[in-house]
């Protein structure tokens, strides 16, 4: 099949031709017919214009050599050809050509249905079906979460079971490399905060205000709320991708096997690091959103720092602190269990680990706000 | 065998010296391969057979000689430089899991590499690609399934057939018949060696199946101390009693039963 110029010129090859010659009734093809070579929209406008007799001979001597590709165009010609209502009086092909030809009409798709894509369903369907996969998940979130209270029931039996190595690595990863960037990000929303509000205070005359402002926005509200973002995005996106990989490789599988429970060996430490490392990454940002208050109330408000300190154990509450700290274990929970469900989520494939960690890391932030929500009114009842 | 003389090597390694972290993988090594036959590269593990390949097809530099492909000096051109791609064209190479893309379809995954190189319609692509399915044996109704959803066999189908989507000359096949029940691997040795008479390929598998061996392979390379011991038929392999190992492979526990049958035989199998 490849004839003389196979074992030379990898680059150059003469394009794929066509000539037809009305005296002879006789459609030459010339050229070499590699998919490199055939250029689909010339050949395709030549034979189209060409006025062809009612019986042709079709010429491949020159064919200076073919490919599965060129024979692939050669058979559409043809059958082309046939359905013009024009006969091929003669095939000059060669015998390795003829052959490939047959193996193409072999190969042919007898039923085109067969086929056919999977349909993609329609506008009211998708609907349907996307409620449905909402209402799915839910109950399987539902599931997972009666599955893991009753493994923290089993590891409360036994604690000193558990993956203690794990746990210390979770904190590790999540405590440690992450409290930098939450306090550094806590540090300017203190000063931001501080320095858009001054010139509020200033106008009433109330510049010590601005620390039982600062007080209860940041300790309360801001901080948590900015440490439990952080930490969704850097542990949660972690904890699901890590438990996602496991899961492609059958690691989970071959847990399962030995009769290891993935809760207690995989989850259960993850859950228990991040709810150790939140709390304690949410009270150094705390200082760091403070620090930043107090060096912009310092300069811009001329509320020194003696001052701001006393101002401080005045007016503001212990409870705003203990209210942010108590939510900085649920919202630890939320990132923790929500990057392990959409991790074991994953199916078999490099497109569903991106996906799933990209639903961990926003169903964990909106979680976080629906849930701190929840405790504004709760703390509000309770006069807190 | 055919007459060398009349026939140009395909493939051409002169020379070859490879250098990883302070030894020596590759020693002045010596390779000729002629068009249209199967060839089978083995020797032990970590002797450099797929160290070879992935030189031959450029996915590794090499530290000394020279490697032609169609008699062209593919040694120097720069691994990193895009304009290698046309010349990688004309060779393909069947990973041995497959390495099908998950995120596609079969259909997708085999018209992958023709909507990179050619701009053919879609429609032509698509009839190209269902083509060779086809030709590697795929159900029709599987053309629409992801790789997860089929079973190993049927994978390694799929692969040749996006392998064989550019026609290439030289097909690399590593381990092709590795985690096949021995019907699929049968099968899949048969289809090897039925495209190679019909698209008159030329096929370097790199395998450890003595069944595949006996039944397809045209040569064996025999890797060691670095460089090519022996390049002759396989009936002159599993009677060579210079080297200790080569014959042991062939004729060792398992490997006399093989040889027995086949050379009983012959081809009738």
């Amino acid at each position: 099949m490849y004839k003389e110029s196979s074992n030379q010129d990898l680059i150059k090859e003469i394009p794929a031709q066509i000539v037809y010659d009305s005296t002879t009734a006789t459609l030459y093809l010339a050229g070499s017919w590699f998919w490199s070579t055939i250029n689909e929209k010339k050949l395709i406008k030549l034979v189209k214009v060409i006025d062809f007799a009612n019986n042709i001979i079709i010429d491949g001597d020159s064919i200076e050599g073919v490919d599965t590709t060129g024979i692939y165009f050669i058979e559409r010609l043809i059958t082309w050809l046939a359905q013009k209502n024009i006969t091929i009086s003669q095939l000059r092909l060669s015998a390795d050509e003829q052959k490939l030809i047959q193996r193409i009409r072999d190969n042919r798709v007898k039923e085109k249905s067969s086929i056919v894509p999977l349909k993609s369903d329609s506008f009211l369907a998708a609907i349907g079906r996307g409620v449905f996969d909402i209402f799915g998940s839910l109950v399987d979130l539902l599931d997972f979460f009666g599955q893991f209270w009753v493994n923290v029931f089993k590891f409360l039996r036994s604690p000193f079971d558990a993956d203690w190595d794990e746990v210390v690595r979770t904190i590790r990863d999540a405590g440690i490399k992450g409290v930098w960037v939450a306090s550094l990000l806590s540090f300017l929303i203190g000063a931001t905060l501080a320095y858009q509000m001054a010139p509020q205070f200033i106008t009433y005359g109330a510049n010590v205000y601005i620390v039982n402002f600062l007080g209860i926005a940041l300790l309360k509200e801001v901080s948590p709320l900015l440490t439990a973002v952080i930490v969704a995005g850097r542990t949660g996106a972690s904890i699901t991708a890590e438990i996602g990989t496991r899961k492609v490789q059958e690691e989970i599988d071959a847990l399962q096997t030995m009769g290891i429970s993935t809760m207690q060996r995989i989850i259960l430490p993850k859950v228990i690091g991040v709810m150790v490392a939140v709390p304690l990454i949410t009270a150094i940002a705390d200082m760091a959103s403070m620090l930043g208050g107090a060096i912009v109330s310092n300069s811009a408000l001329s509320v020194n720092y003696s001052l701001f300190i006393a101002r401080m154990q005045t007016y503001v509450a212990v409870s705003n602190y203990t209210v942010g700290i108590i939510k900085s274990f649920a919202f630890a929970l939320i990132v923790a269990l929500v990057g392990c469900f959409c991790g074991l989520k994953v199916k078999g494939n490099a497109n569903s680990i991106g996906e799933q960690t990209t639903k961990s890391v926003v169903a964990g932030i909106i979680l976080i706000v629906f849930c701190d929500a929840i405790f504004a009114v709760i703390f509000n009842v309770l006069g807190l | 065998m055919i007459d060398k003389q009349t026939l140009k090597p395909i493939i051409e390694v002169k020379g070859l010296g490879t250098y990883f972290s302070g030894l020596w993988v590759h020693k002045n090594l010596n390779l000729t391969i002629y068009p249209d036959r199967v060839i089978t590269i083995i020797g032990a593990s970590g002797c450099g057979k797929t160290t070879l390949v992935r030189e031959i097809l450029m996915l590794q530099a090499i530290t000394e000689g020279q490697i032609f492909l169609s008699g062209e000096e593919i040694s120097k051109y720069n691994i990193e430089e895009p304009s290698t791609k046309i010349v990688l064209s004309k060779v393909g190479m069947m990973f041995q899991l497959g390495a099908l893309f998950s995120s596609m379809t079969l259909l997708d995954n085999v018209i992958f590499p023709l909507k990179e190189y050619t701009d053919f319609s879609r429609g032509t692509m698509r009839d190209i690609a269902i083509l060779k399915l086809k030709m590697a044996g795929l159900p029709e109704n599987a053309f629409y399934k992801y790789p997860k959803e089929i079973s190993p066999g049927m994978q390694k189908r799929v692969a040749l057939a996006r392998t064989l989507a550019l026609d290439p000359k030289v097909v690399f096949l590593d381990e092709p018949t590795a985690g096949l029940d021995p019907n699929s691997a049968s099968d899949f040795d048969e289809l090897i060696s039925n495209l190679q008479q019909q698209l008159h390929l030329t096929i370097i598998m790199i395998t450890h199946d003595l069944d595949t061996i006996w039944s397809i392979s045209d040569e064996i390379v025999y890797l060691g101390d670095k460089r090519v011991l022996f390049h002759d038929s396989v009936k002159k392999a599993s009677e060579c009693r210079d080297i200790p190992e080569l014959y042991e492979y062939f004729n060792g526990h398992r490997g006399s039963i093989l040889k027995k049958t086949y050379l009983k035989y012959g081809d009738t199998i």
